[in-house]
């Protein structure tokens, strides 16, 4: 790492997403331009100070370059980013170490764009190693998809360990209880933990307010130098120890369902930072039963232990844990890729104290997390984390 | 709607010949003698491309379960609800799989043994499938 790591360190200048929607008529790329021209409004930076992109949207051959070219950006240093939903999260680590390598100066990360329906998935006849998993082992037994996946963890985590229904219920209950806070979430009725056990059923025991709802929209961050966010006048986010995983226990002929890729990194996250100085935890969450898993694997507590910690925990924004305090992707909607980066929009905003009536009182540290793609009946392909702060790490 | 039908491809031939022969069988490799399915183009510990196919014994336990009510895959709409198993083979690998005759999902627990049962499908493959067995 270079002196102008400590000296000018690489911080989050700019953070914003477009308004979600469950249908809408802009084709992919119309969102992301609008999702990359608002944090940039965000951060008070031109866009012509760009000279680096992150991309989330489906990987298509040799298209990182004519994709900027498409945006009118004459960048320096440019990728797409394909590891599921932890995209534009671990997207945010590579612009960070190409800027602390001096490879760009300003990155702007995007994702999102229009629904994604399922058949057009299978339309690779060559396909990816994850096309051909899906199509000779997976898709002919008319897998439910992530829905039954979460479905398979949950039953298992609940046989095993005691997991009840109405300790993950209220994730779902907690998290909408922030969303009626929070302007730019589609799911904002009141849910009692009756509405949550009595909802249908999809992938038993996976029931509707289980699952993430599919949206559309935009999300985008951007990096830079402290020296060079500070012209605008804004107040930076500072970026602590991350880490990231892919492949848990991909040599395991019979996996654990229950342990994610989170015990491989979780030392090396909270080295710097105890997790009990945390003012709130914004993590990715398409399942209660996803932010479950987090939790034992961050270590928050004892593995098998989560349901009980759910239970004796208050993690609402009024609580000692605050957790997704804008709602989540379970009340604020998944905008595709794009979904990666709502818990970072939404530290941001705490950080800043920007963030309206859910504004917890002067939070000075937060912790992000992303996950992304399950693997053939193991858990989580992709597991990300990161620290990130209202003060300038040492 | 065609139910999604798997490919053969070069590594996993194998598996789809012995099928036929109502034989289930995984990659044991040659080199480090690790046993996995599903089928990889090599070994998954060692990169070995030296495999032969063991013929595995068939039996199996219910590791766990859904039961799939809104399948999004197309050509299923009509066998929904079904249940699909995540099934925990007695060699201890596990692969994803469903019940053969769905009238044995009634009481269906974690920890139930089965026994393999192949099905032929549209494209002349067999398709494992399991079946609820006295334990
Ligand atoms: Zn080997």
């Amino acid at each position: 790492m270079t002196d102008a790591t400590v000296t000018d360190p690489v911080v989050i200048a700019g953070a914003a997403e477009t308004k979600f929607a469950r249908n809408s008529e802009l084709m992919d790329l119309e969102f992301l331009a609008e999702g990359m021209r608002l944090a940039l409004a965000d951060a008070g930076i031109g866009k012509d100070d760009v000279n680096g992109l992150v991309l989330c949207a489906p990987v298509i051959p040799d298209d990182s370059s004519y994709m900027a070219e498409h945006f009118g950006f004459g960048a320096n240093w440019v990728m797409k980013a394909d590891y599921g939903g932890a995209s534009p999260v671990v997207g945010m680590f590579r612009a960070r170490r190409a800027i602390e390598a001096g490879e760009a100066d300003v990155v702007v990360i995007v994702g999102g764009g229009n629904r994604l329906e399922f058949p057009e998935r299978q339309h690779d006849v060559t396909g990816s190693p994850l096309d051909y998993m899906n199509r000779s082992w997976v898709l002919p037994y008319g897998y439910g998809g992530p829905n039954s996946s979460f479905g398979l963890v949950q039953r298992r985590h609940m046989a095993e360990h005691g997991t009840t229904i109405e300790q993950l219920g209220k994730v779902s209950t907690t998290f909408r209880r922030h969303a009626q806070l929070n302007e730019n979430a589609l799911l904002r009725d009141p849910l009692t933990l009756e509405d949550y056990v009595n909802s249908e059923l999809i992938s038993d025991p996976i029931r509707k307010y289980d699952c993430v709802m599919r949206c559309t929209g935009a999300v985008a961050v951007v990096l830079t130098r402290e020296s060079i966010a500070k012209k605008s006048g804004r107040q930076p986010v500072y970026l602590g120890d991350s880490a990231e995983h892919h492949g848990h226990q991909v040599q395991e002929g019979s996996p654990d369902r229950l342990e994610t890729g989170f015990v491989n990194i979780r030392d090396k996250l909270f080295a710097n930072t105890a997790r009990e100085d945390l003012d709130f935890l914004q993590l990715y969450d398409d399942y209660p039963i996803a932010i479950l898993l987090q939790l034992e694997d961050l270590g928050f507590c004892e593995k098998g232990k989560g349901g009980q910690f759910l239970e004796e925990t208050d993690f609402s924004i009024w609580g000692e844990l605050p957790i997704n305090t804008g709602g989540g992707l379970l009340s604020i909607g998944q905008p595709r890729l794009g979904g990666g980066l709502i818990p970072v929009v939404e530290a941001v905003r705490q950080l800043r104290g920007e963030a309206g009536a859910r504004q917890l009182k002067d939070p000075k540290l937060g912790f992000v997390s992303s996950i992304g793609l399950i693997d053939y009946l193991s858990n989580l392909v992709v597991t990300a984390g990161l620290i990130v702060g209202k003060e300038r790490f040492k | 709607m065609t139910k999604p039908m798997p490919t053969p491809v070069h590594w996993d031939r194998g598996f789809w010949n012995l099928a036929a022969q109502g034989i289930l069988s995984a990659q044991r490799c040659q080199d480090c003698n690790h046993l996995q399915h599903y089928p990889r183009p090599a070994c998954g510990k060692c990169l070995s491309p030296s495999r032969l196919w063991e013929h595995l014994s068939g039996l199996a336990t219910v590791y766990s379960f859904t039961v799939v009510r809104r399948p999004f895959t197309p050509g299923f709409d009509d066998q929904s609800p079904f249940v699909l198993l995540d099934v925990l083979l007695d060699e201890g690998l596990r692969l994803l799989s469903r019940l053969k005759d769905e009238s044995q999902a009634e009481g269906l627990g974690i920890g139930d043994r089965l026994r393999v049962s192949f099905q032929q499908i549209e494209n002349g493959l067999h398709l494992p499938y399991f079946t609820k067995v006295n334990a």
